[in-house]
């Protein structure tokens, strides 16, 4: 933050030193204009300039502002060029009394007017006009550079509010689902006991019949068998059907999902990937999942950013404690990591579960998501 | 009382991030050991404790007191030993220590007596009037320690002290940490040869890329990666075994037998050799060689990591 | 404060060690004074030959002052005809032509003095040592002039009292003085540069600290920025105030050179300037990222300035605009203060000099200051 403050400062600061360069360099052409009490003055000025950055208190910097401004005018005597030096402390000088300067500073620039000479008031005007643009324009910079640093902290927060609400809907979302199972369930059993119960019961009615009828008429008991045995496969197809609907597709579960998805990511790209799993996958709940899943999603996108990988392994790992995800890449790394919004996320993800992140460019990209869970 | 506590310390130098987010406490009287690869982020933790650089963002607390409020306090009660080795050659061994003490407010004979005190501390005594330029390596990592600890700080932290040294200086510098340890100063050790730290510290924190990965005692550190520990004993003969009674030994979980070995697969938390040897022995087994294996800090690290403390 | 000094103690034990430096520290003042007492002796030795061009012969008025010139200090006098005065000044036989034009005695009579011709190939500092003397014996000739009111008879009364006071005035005396002046001058001309040199080099200490890593050290310890530079500054000051006292005493007591200004005056003096050297120094390390830079930065700034400002030639001998432009510097203004004290100027006409002095050393303080004051992060000062 004190980086943009400190730039501004040395541009005022150099433009003040220009200015003094400037009018000292005429002072140097004539051979009478250099006298002691003029060095005295310009290294007196120096000073009460370099405090005047130098200060932090308000009246102190009022004090010394003024100083210049009293020794400028006490050099204005012999050496009428000084005065060019005032539009800047006057500037100044307005800033710290009044929040808009651009009115009440360029009114005080007038006031020396009154004593220019004649031949000096134009370009007095001139460094006056220039004086104030500058600093203006320093401070719209300054101020843009200022608003943008807290936009970007505001829109940083946003981002962590956004995502914690995201992360509150995918809780949500887990529930639904959970509650689409239940109801699931609920029809299965209606449905078992709508088409299965009524199919097996007239089967056993049938069968009962033909039962007593068979030795009385056979060829209506065979007749009422043959029914029962129609409607016996019509409820075996009904419980295939059924059974069928009730089984989860398999690339729901985690272990699966993550080759489904690796198996598609080499589909699309040229990029050899091996996936590899130790320890009791069981211990992983579906949230771990989740967060590895995102994590390894945001590994590759930031893979393919950095290039140079022709090859990726993922590894997850169940240790007795922690829960450990790799992704590794063959590219080149990179020596130092700067942290964008990317692992950002991967970091913020695993803070959901206290689980912690390490990213390394040693050798190749790599991205541990190290998750803490109790078996 | 906590010696140290870092709260939520990051340090960013421009868009780098150094030192992430980390939180640490070290309770007084422990070897706190600092471990983690080169450029981890150790030193620049170590460097805002000793209040030599300022943090991004973060509290660091000295015995509850935060050190820029109490930047007079906090300084006296730490003795820092740098990584760098912070010596002045135009001085001798004596003036060097001499000078750190004095900078701390000893004066006079109290000032004398701990200057000569801390160069026998680390074995100098006898070479107090040379320069540094004619030490070895080791013998300057000696006198750097002894800079820090004339004094008599409570917290002293040293920053790999034994980066670059021959092995019987680095058992010296070991050897004098358990005795600073024994002496009432806690002790945090920055290192990243685990051996050392596995061999001295009692709290142990695993720092990568700034941001701490593990912490806790050896075993617990151990305890994430494996639960099994390996026994392995050679036997002359193995016909005598009590199989069912060795399976009963707590801890044990499972018991293989070869010709002339015994593998035995025990809980890593439970130490059960004693018992273990003594039913062989009861039951009249010749025992000819013992080795447990346990899992390093290096294979805790590598494990978490995927990669090595020191990059060969 | 305790911690202030325990840290000047270290820094001056650390300087007294390194004899070598040390030695370097007091020995170079020592060859300055030996460079320019022979620089000047020199000058002592080879007299000034001018020749006298006179279009006013037999004059009475004209002889005499001849012959003045003549009895000068380091001056030979020959008589050289009009045609031949230029071919001797270009072949290097005469240093100079005094022309006395046609009735220049007369012109003294009358009271408007006729223009004596000078010339001379080398700079002015020759033709200004017989100038000024001219003109003064000029300037009273034409007082007795103006006061015989064109009386012949009452000029020439006046004028044989006149010469008989002046043969019993001693010129040799003031002469001999002038030579002193310009070795004490230059003595302190090289003095400024040497203390300007070891002034960065020891404030450069704290640059080598930071090099060998012990700076670090001593901030892991109670000690603060400013205590540290402020130690640093003291051992600085203390050691130019040793180095000035040994210039000074081995200037008067060995090489018998009468500055014309008391020691102790000359010894505040050049301890005033030592404030500005520290100064500098400091500023000079604050823009410093290494000992390397400052050693550059050092050269490229102290050479330089004492050029212009006549701390190893006589400023005289710089372009007019060099001469404006050395106002700007706070060697010109010590310099200047010695001229003036050696002209017998009294202290207190030299305050603002002084004021002038203390100024620069305000200046560069607080643009150290204000620089070591940005580098607060990264820890590289304060």
């Amino acid at each position: 933050m004190s980086e943009p403050r400190d730039a501004s400062e040395l541009l005022k600061i150099g433009y003040k030193v220009a200015l003094l360069v400037f009018t000292v360099g005429q002072s140097l052409s004539s051979e009478t204009s250099i006298t002691p009490w003029y060095i005295l003055s310009v290294l007196l000025y120096l000073s009460t300039n370099l405090l005047f950055y130098m200060l932090k208190k308000e009246s102190f910097r009022l004090l010394v502002a003024v100083l210049s401004i009293g020794i400028a005018i006490a050099m204005f005597q012999d050496h009428p060029l000084v005065i060019l030096l005032l539009p800047a402390h006057l500037y100044e000088l307005a800033s710290i009394f009044v929040g808009k300067q651009g009115i009440a500073s360029s009114l005080l620039m007038m006031i020396p007017l009154l004593l220019v000479p004649r031949q000096l008031m134009l370009l007095y005007i001139l460094i006056a006009a220039v004086t104030l643009i500058y600093f203006s324009t320093l401070k719209l910079y300054d101020n843009k550079l200022r608003g943008q640093h807290s936009e970007l902290e505001r829109m940083r927060g946003d981002l962590e509010r956004v995502h914690t609400r995201l992360q509150e809907n995918n809780e949500f979302l887990r529930q639904a689902e959970y509650t689409l199972k239940l109801e699931e369930r609920n029809r299965l059993s209606q449905d078992i006991h709508d088409n299965i119960g009524h199919a097996m019961t007239s089967a056993l009615i049938q069968m009962e019949a033909a039962k007593r009828l068979i030795k009385i008429n056979s060829d209506q008991a065979s007749l009422l068998l043959d029914n029962a045995i129609h409607i016996s496969k019509e409820g075996i197809e009904s419980i295939r059907f059924d059974l069928k609907k009730m089984k989860p597709p398999t690339e729901q579960m985690g272990v699966n999902r993550m080759k489904l998805f690796i198996d598609e990511f080499s589909d699309k790209y040229p990029i050899r990937t091996a996936f590899t799993y130790e320890g009791n996958m069981d211990f992983i709940s579906p949230i771990h999942w989740k967060i590895i899943q995102d994590n390894m999603k945001e590994a590759f996108t930031n893979m393919m950013k950095y290039a140079g990988a022709t090859a990726v392994s993922i590894h997850v790992q169940v240790l007795p404690l922690l829960i450990k995800a790799t992704v590794t890449d063959n590219g080149q790394g990179k020596g130092k990591i700067v942290k964008g919004l990317g692992i950002i996320g991967m970091e913020e993800r695993a803070a959901t579960v206290g689980g912690k992140v390490i990213v390394d460019g040693s050798r190749g990209f790599s991205v541990t998501t190290l998750i803490p869970y109790t078996p | 009382m906590n010696m140290l506590e870092i709260k939520q310390l990051t340090k960013k130098f421009g868009e780098y991030t150094a030192v992430d987010n980390l939180s640490l406490s070290v309770q007084e009287g422990e070897i706190f050991g600092f471990l983690g690869p080169n450029g981890a982020g150790k030193s620049t933790t170590i460097h805002m404790a000793t209040s030599l650089l300022s943090a991004t963002k973060g509290e660091i607390e000295i015995m509850g007191r935060n050190i820029t409020k109490h930047s007079r306090f906090a300084k006296q009660a730490i003795g820092f030993v740098p990584q760098d080795l912070a010596i002045y050659e135009d001085m001798t061994a004596y003036e060097n220590v001499h000078f750190f003490a004095g900078l701390y407010g000893l004066r006079g004979a109290e000032l004398k007596r701990s200057a000569i005190e801390a160069l026998e501390f680390v074995g100098l005594a006898d070479r107090q009037g040379s320069y540094p330029k004619s030490f070895s390596g080791g013998m300057k990592r000696r006198l750097n320690i002894a800079c820090a600890i004339a004094h008599r700080p409570k917290l002293i932290i040293m920053d790999e002290p034994t980066v670059g040294i021959d092995p019987q200086s680095r058992n010296y510098i070991l050897n004098s940490v358990r005795k600073l340890n024994r002496r009432g100063s806690t002790i945090i050790y920055t290192s990243h040869y685990m051996e050392e730290v596995e061999e001295i510290c009692s709290q142990i924190a695993i720092i990568d890329h700034g941001k701490i990965i593990a912490e806790g005692t050896k075993a617990e550190l151990k305890a994430i990666i494996t639960n099994q520990k390996n026994i392995s004993i050679t036997v002359r003969s193995t016909e005598r075994l009590p199989m069912e009674q060795l399976k009963s030994i707590v801890g044990v979980n499972t018991v293989e037998a070869a010709e002339q070995t015994i593998n035995i697969s025990s809980a890593v938390e439970i130490n059960n050799l004693n018992p273990i040897i003594q039913l062989l022995v009861a039951s009249g087994v010749e025992i000819r060689g013992v080795e447990a294996q346990e899992p390093s800090l290096e294979t805790v690290f590598l494990t978490l990591t995927g990669r090595t403390l020191r990059d060969e | 404060m305790r911690e202030m000094i325990w840290v000047v103690r270290r820094m001056a034990l650390s300087t007294v060690k390194n004899y070598k430096i040390m030695l370097l520290y007091l020995c170079l003042p020592v060859l300055g004074i030996a460079l320019a007492s022979s620089i000047y002796s020199g000058s002592e030795e080879s007299p000034l030959r001018v020749g006298v061009v006179n279009h006013d012969d037999g004059q009475a008025v004209t002889v005499d002052m001849v012959e003045y010139i003549r009895k000068l200090d380091q001056v030979e006098v020959r008589e050289v005809r009009t045609e031949e005065a230029e071919g001797l000044l270009a072949s290097g036989n005469i240093d100079a032509v005094l022309t006395f034009p046609k009735g220049f005695a007369g012109s003294m009579l009358s009271g408007q003095p006729a223009n004596v011709g000078l010339t001379s190939v080398q700079g002015s500092q020759v033709t200004a040592y017989i100038k000024s003397y001219l003109n003064a014996y000029i300037g009273n000739l034409l007082s007795i002039g103006r006061s015989s009111r064109g009386e012949q008879a009452k000029f020439d009364q006046m004028y044989k009292s006149y010469l008989q006071a002046e043969s019993g005035l001693s010129v040799e005396t003031v002469e001999d003085r002038s030579v002193q002046h310009q070795k004490s001058a230059q003595t302190v001309g090289y003095l400024v540069v040497l203390m300007l040199f070891s002034a960065v080099n020891l404030s450069g200490m704290i640059l080598k600290e930071k090099e060998n890593r012990t700076y670090f050290r001593v901030f892991a310890a109670p000690v603060t920025g400013r205590a540290y530079v402020a130690a640093n500054i003291i051992v600085n000051v203390v050691v130019m105030l040793i180095q000035i006292a040994v210039t000074l005493v081995v200037m008067t007591r060995f090489f018998h050179i009468d500055s014309g200004i008391p020691v102790l005056q000359m010894f505040l003096l050049l301890g005033l300037f030592a404030l500005v050297a520290v100064s500098l120094a400091l500023a000079i390390i604050a823009f410093s990222s290494s000992s390397m830079v400052a050693g550059g930065i050092q050269t490229m700034v102290i050479i330089p300035t004492c050029l212009v400002a006549g701390c190893l030639f006589p400023i005289t001998t710089m372009p007019a605009l060099m001469q404006q432009a050395a106002h700007f510097l706070p060697q010109y203004w010590l310099l200047d203060t010695v001229s003036r004290l050696q002209q017998g100027e009294p202290p207190s006409g030299v305050l603002l000099n002084l004021a002038i002095l203390l100024a620069f050393a305000l200046v560069l303080a607080l643009t150290a200051a204000y620089k070591f004051g940005r580098n607060r992060e990264m820890h590289s000062f304060i």
